[in-house]
């Protein structure tokens, strides 16, 4: 018999019975192995007797034991690392382990060979469990041939995600190294390992010793960096598509790391869908449950991240995810989540109302970004109004009045200083603004032109300036509003509809041009990118003929270019758009108009001013006559356009009835503050220079009151005082004024002259005015202007509307602080007169009670102690209603009363109740920081009293904690400063402390010689 | 695998340190980097470290180790190569114990206060154990690294020699007959038994 190890012999039949009498043939492998672990005594007798015979079987009988020996020792050694048998093999890397297997491909930990690093090789297309993973059809064959090869279009579609994937490198996104093709057709990705366990585990696993609120702050500091490397990726062009906690691994030090991105593919989510899904699709958004991944964007991310959020926080989904597939997508596209504070009450309202947000079914209501969501996040952490609610004015005002009312202990008070939160509820009126715009941006679509982006323009405009004294705010949130669009826009968010995706760059475009604010230069360079691009996709669309889409972009980029400062380039622009809405609408058509109007500004930059006034003259008379655009603010451009050329050629009587045209247009659509209005005055000095005797000229030096020949420079001077920032920054005690309130005066005096008394724009003045003296620290003067605007708001709006009691309750506390306590309370009864005029469900019961607290405190300082009381009492019940009876604002209302009752001369029951607002404030401060001039008022009340009855030793700390935290930085006149510092020098005095007392002295008569007339 | 390293990876140790006197000598450095690094890692986590911890024990002890050698501080005479680095090994460990406690807060460590880990025998033996797996780990690198084994031959010897899969149902699995297959099995265990012997002396003979 011949045969060697690699050719083995004839094999006999495994198991079957040997033939009696015929010689053995030489056995299979399979029967040597049987023989491996058998003594020779037992092994059967006919093969031991081959054996014995053949030295080449028995040969072959010692090798396989010395070889079975061998792996014995080697398989204990090489399990921990062993290499996955379907490990792709590719050079340079040993895989050594699966981490895990899923429908996307299977992950396996590997090791670079060169450098001995831990990577993780995550192989994509084709699903096989690795072998002991299970026990599924598929198991244990070749990727190929497991599931149908990965089309070419889904490979590419892969390759290329896995590309731009590869390119994203942030600290909270794992590093993609590269990526491989395998021989088999399947892709290979190659990435950082990541030590760490999945969201969601880590999460459940947070020391159970720490409490609810650290915590929760915990889990949202990690959550908020995911969110942030969720918006990384999307600025990058890469959505996520299958966002859950098992993508995001926390590493020890707590910080997170996203998986997988680009690598989850549309076609696996809709595959999942039609219910050959492997996971659980409880993360999936209703765009993807509804089975349409072509809406699926950046903002299906942001609905997974609320669910992930939602499940953190409450340890559920926000819905029963029981039943079939098909059941629980129409549970995900229709039920409404279950409120997290219904899972766990704990949850605080504000957070609980960002989860909702998040997980809003309809995209235009969710956070338009990861990275909103995060900062709102943010804003929850610091304590700040949460978007999420801005819907809500009161919510808005509340939480205004929570956030600043510790800035406002600069003044001394407790007083709520409502016209920050005028400025908080008008900024919420932006959303509504921001609604509308999408309401006309469908209905508009519809139309020939598509969206006319002056349409939105001129909303935002109607909207803005007249109910939004502090445009400021309303610039910062309108600029982050169109960011937010822009980056969309750029994203691709509207890549599927090419009208809306043009009509939205062209908004985007004009609301920089036509609201004429040409200060932020960034936005308007992305608004430039975002209009050529625009403007290559419509001529790839509708070739080189005329279409109202080009021309209407065309109009944007001129605009921008003007803006830009580019005017030669602008003008190429404005001419075509120009000659292409005159052949398609005609020429007396007001969207021509426009356009000719802009070549008319673009011709004057380019100095040729004669050209341009005629124009300019031409567009007027289209503009005015066209219904809509008699507030243009281009139509206020153009007139004050024309001014300038008419003075340039040194034509006053030409140029004033343009002017004061101009400004009558432009004080009915504009705030105070917009540049174009200042712009606008500059031209109104000239005019002054040029002609002092006009009708306008001497509006503006009785505006002024000046001697007409300073007027000009009076003006000037104004506008110099009115173009500094307003950096609501408080004018200390002593400081010299800026002359900023006084400059507003004119301003306002001219408004008025212009539109009479009575006109509701004039309420954007006032409010300018008022707060220039909030910040000049002039509260009479700022006091006077809220009531003339209350009074303004009053006539439009009805006396109880929200707008009036605003500027009520805010005059009140000024006045408080200007000590005229008696005309505080004047307006707190008001201010509590048009809160029980607002119906009940309207009725925000916590501002109402509080509103009643000031009142009570207004009388206290006015002398109407019974009254005060009264006012008080009420205040006690609502507040202790409304936010329980431990919070400190109750304790606040119980120091004040305690207070009253002093002055009344029940100095027992004032004794009692000071110690017990003091003890529960105590207990508040427990749960939330209170603030600091809560904090001082009611230490104060304690100090006072126990002043009042000599005990000297115990006033002393808590009147030295008062003055520290509190009245230290009021002004002099504030009623309740010189009080507590003549029972610190009291104190001092009888504790014998010479020093403090000597302090205390001196300070009391800086404040004396501060308070007389002309000290400031 | 570096094209370098299999001929480098069964040099002696004795040859490769005296080769690393030469400071420019990165291959050389690298050689031993990768024979011993992942021992020591290995070991590192079996006393109780994280991964990345581990990883940074394994770079410190060759660090301190190649900056000792060229100071002239080992002594061939005194004990074995593998001894004296499983001795740096060991102390970076316990600092980084040490270290890990205190970034944890749970005491308040000092210098003199390191943390225990189990007995000189018990560590000999890890790190044996750990080498062992060393070699093998490299022996089927270099086996699946090269190119003139087939992929078939490859699964089928890993499924039977490895993870002891019956050879009928690794042959179902590899496409192959039972005969196939252990003749698969015989010609990579012979292969790889020869490599382990190479590695094993290249890596004793550092005495």
């Amino acid at each position: 018999m011949s045969h060697d190890r690699a050719q083995p012999p004839p094999a006999d039949k495994g198991d079957a019975p040997d033939r009696p009498h015929a010689p053995r043939p030489c056995p299979g492998h399979e029967t040597l192995d049987r023989c491996l672990h058998a003594p020779d005594d037992q092994i059967p007798p006919d093969l031991a007797e081959h054996l014995r015979t053949c030295p080449l079987c028995a040969q072959r009988l010692k090798d396989a034991r010395e070889e079975s020996a061998f792996l014995t020792r080697i398989r204990g050694l090489v399990a921990p690392g062993l290499q996955p048998i379907d490990a792709p093999r590719i050079p340079g890397y040993r895989a050594d382990a699966v981490i895990s297997a899923g429908a996307q491909g299977i992950v396996y930990r590997a090791v670079q060979e060169s450098t001995s690093r831990i990577v993780a090789i995550k192989v994509i297309g084709g699903f096989t469990a690795p072998l002991g993973s299970g026990s599924g059809a598929g198991a244990g064959k070749p990727a190929h041939e497991a599931s149908p090869a990965i089309s070419k279009r889904q490979r590419l579609r892969a390759e290329r995600e896995a590309e731009i994937a590869a390119r994203l490198r942030h600290p909270n996104i794992v590093t993609v190294y590269e990526s491989r093709s395998l021989t088999d057709g399947r892709l290979a990705l190659v990435m950082e390992f990541i030590e760490g366990e999945p969201l969601d585990r880590w999460a459940f696993a947070l020391p159970t010793d720490l409490d609810a609120s650290t915590r929760r702050r915990t889990l949202l500091i990690t959550f908020i960096e995911v969110c942030e490397a969720v918006h990384h990726a999307h600025l990058n062009g890469v959505i996520h598509r299958d966002l859950k906690p098992d993508n995001v691994l926390v590493r020890p030090d707590g910080h997170p790391v996203v998986l997988d991105f680009g690598v989850a593919k549309a076609d696996h989510v809709q595959a999942t869908m039609t219910g050959e899904f492997a996971g659980t699709p409880a993360y999936a958004s209703p765009e993807q449950a509804s089975g349409h991944p072509d809406r699926v964007d950046a903002l299906t991310d942001v609905y997974s991240l609320g669910v992930i959020l939602y499940r953190l926080l409450t340890g559920h989904f926000p819905y029963d995810l029981t039943g079939s597939i098909l059941e629980i997508a129409r549970t995900i596209t229709e039920t409404p989540p279950v409120p997290p504070r219904r899972r766990d009450p704990a949850i605080p309202i504000d957070l609980e109302a960002v989860v909702l947000r998040a997980l809003s079914k309809d995209k235009e209501l969710r956070y338009h970004s990861a990275a909103d969501l995060a900062k709102d996040l943010r804003r929850f952490l610091d304590g700040h109004p949460v978007e999420a609610r801005s819907d809500s004015g009161w919510y808005v005002v509340r939480k205004a009045i929570a956030v600043n009312r510790k800035r406002l202990a600069l003044a001394g008070v407790a007083a709520l200083v409502v016209g920050l939160a005028v400025t908080a509820v008008i900024a919420s009126l932006v959303s509504v603004a921001r609604s509308e715009r999408n309401e006309r941006i469908q209905r508009e679509q519809a139309r020939v032109e598509g969206i006319r982006a002056r349409a939105v323009g001129q909303l935002l405009r109607d909207i803005i300036p007249l109910k939004d004294p502090a445009k400021p705010e309303i610039s910062s949130a309108v600029n982050a509003g169109l960011v937010r669009l822009y980056l969309r826009l750029e994203t691709g968010a509207f890549a599927d509809e090419p009208d809306l995706d043009q009509a939205v760059r062209r908004i985007w475009g004009s609301v920089y041009t036509t609201l004429g604010t040409g200060r932020a230069a960034e936005l308007v360079e992305y608004s430039e990118v975002s209009l050529r691009n625009g403007l290559v996709r419509l001529r790839e669309r509708h070739g080189a003929s005329d279409h109202p889409d080009i021309a209407s972009t065309l109009h944007e980029l001129g605009g921008v270019l003007l803006v830009r400062s580019r005017p030669a380039e602008g003008l190429a622009f404005a001419q075509e758009a120009e000659r292409m809405r005159s052949a398609l609408f005609g020429p007396a058509h007001p969207q021509t108009a426009l356009s000719r109007g802009l070549r008319a500004r673009t011709l004057y930059a380019v100095q040729r001013p004669t050209e341009a006034d005629t124009l300019a003259a031409d567009a007027i008379t289209v503009l005015k006559s066209a219904a809509g655009h008699e507030d243009d603010p281009l139509l206020a451009t153009l007139l004050a356009l024309r001014a300038r050329i008419a003075l340039d050629a040194d034509d006053p009587s030409a140029a004033e009835p343009l002017i004061s045209e101009a400004f009558r247009l432009r004080f009915r659509v504009l705030p105070p503050e917009d540049p174009d209005l200042t712009s606008t005055l500059s031209i109104a000095a000239d005019l002054v220079e040029r002609a002092p005797n006009l009708p306008f000229s001497k509006s503006l030096t009785a505006a002024w009151q000046t001697d007409p020949a300073e007027t000009p420079a009076a003006i000037r001077a104004d506008l110099k005082t009115l173009s500094i920032p307003d950096s609501r920054m408080f004018t200390l005690w002593g400081q010299a004024p800026t002359g900023r309130t006084a400059a507003y005066g004119r301003v306002l005096a001219l408004h008025q002259s212009l539109l009479g008394p009575g006109d509701p724009s004039i309420v954007g003045t006032l409010m300018a005015h008022a707060r220039a003296a909030q910040n000049e620290i002039l509260p009479v003067i700022r006091a006077e202007s809220l009531l003339r605007a209350a009074d303004l708001l009053s006539a439009r709006h009805g006396p109880n509307d929200l707008s009036v009691l605003l500027c009520v309750e805010q005059a009140g506390s000024v006045f408080v602080f200007a000590g005229h306590p008696d005309r505080a309370a004047e307006q707190g009864a008001r201010a509590a007169a048009i809160w029980s005029a607002i119906p009940a469900h309207a009725r925000d019961p916590l501002l109402a009670a509080n509103c009643e607290r000031r009142l009570g405190w207004y009388l206290t300082l006015s002398g109407r102690h019974q009254e005060a009381i009264d006012a008080l009492d009420r205040a006690i019940a609502g507040l202790s209603a409304a936010v329980g009876e431990r919070h400190y604002l109750v304790a606040l209302a119980s120091a004040q009363k305690a207070h009253a009752l002093l002055s009344l001369g029940g100095i027992d029951q004032a004794e009692q109740l000071s110690a017990l607002a003091l003890e529960n404030a105590r207990a508040a401060a427990a749960d939330t920081p209170i603030p600091g001039d809560t904090d001082a008022h009611i230490h104060f009340v304690r100090g006072h009293l126990l002043t009042r009855l000599q005990r000297f030793d115990e006033a002393s700390p808590l009147l030295n904690h008062a003055f520290s935290v509190g009245y230290n930085t009021a002004p002099p006149m504030y009623p309740w400063r010189p009080l507590i510092l003549r029972d610190l020098l009291a104190c001092a005095r009888a504790l014998g402390d010479a020093q403090a007392e000597e302090g205390w002295s001196r300070q009391i008569d800086a404040d004396l010689a501060a308070l007389q007339p002309g000290a400031k | 695998m570096e094209p370098a390293a299999p001929i480098l990876a069964t040099r002696t140790t004795t040859r490769l340190l005296d080769a690393l006197v030469d400071h420019s000598n990165a291959e050389v450095w690298s050689a031993l980097d990768a024979r011993y690094r992942p021992i020591i890692a290995a070991l590192a986590r079996r006393l109780g470290l994280r991964h990345t911890d581990a990883e940074e024990v394994a770079q410190q002890t060759m660090t301190e180790f190649v900056r000792a050698y060229r100071d002239g501080r080992y002594d061939r005479s005194k004990g074995r190569l593998s001894s004296w680095i499983l001795g740096i090994a060991h102390n970076t460990v316990r600092h980084a114990m040490r270290d890990r406690k205190r970034a944890t807060g749970s005491a308040a460590a000092r210098a003199d206060d390191l943390p225990d880990t189990p007995d000189e025998g018990s560590i000999r033996s890890i790190w044996s154990e750990e080498r062992d797996r060393a070699i093998l780990d490299q022996a089927l690198r270099v086996l699946r690294d090269d190119s003139s084994v087939d992929d078939r031959t490859l699964r089928a010897f890993e499924l039977v020699g490895l993870r002891a899969v019956p050879a009928a149902q690794a042959a179902a699995q590899c496409g192959m007959s039972v005969d196939q297959v252990y003749v698969a099995k015989s010609r990579i265990t012979s292969r790889l038994k020869t490599l382990v012997q190479q590695l094993t002396e290249a890596f004793e003979e550092d005495a």
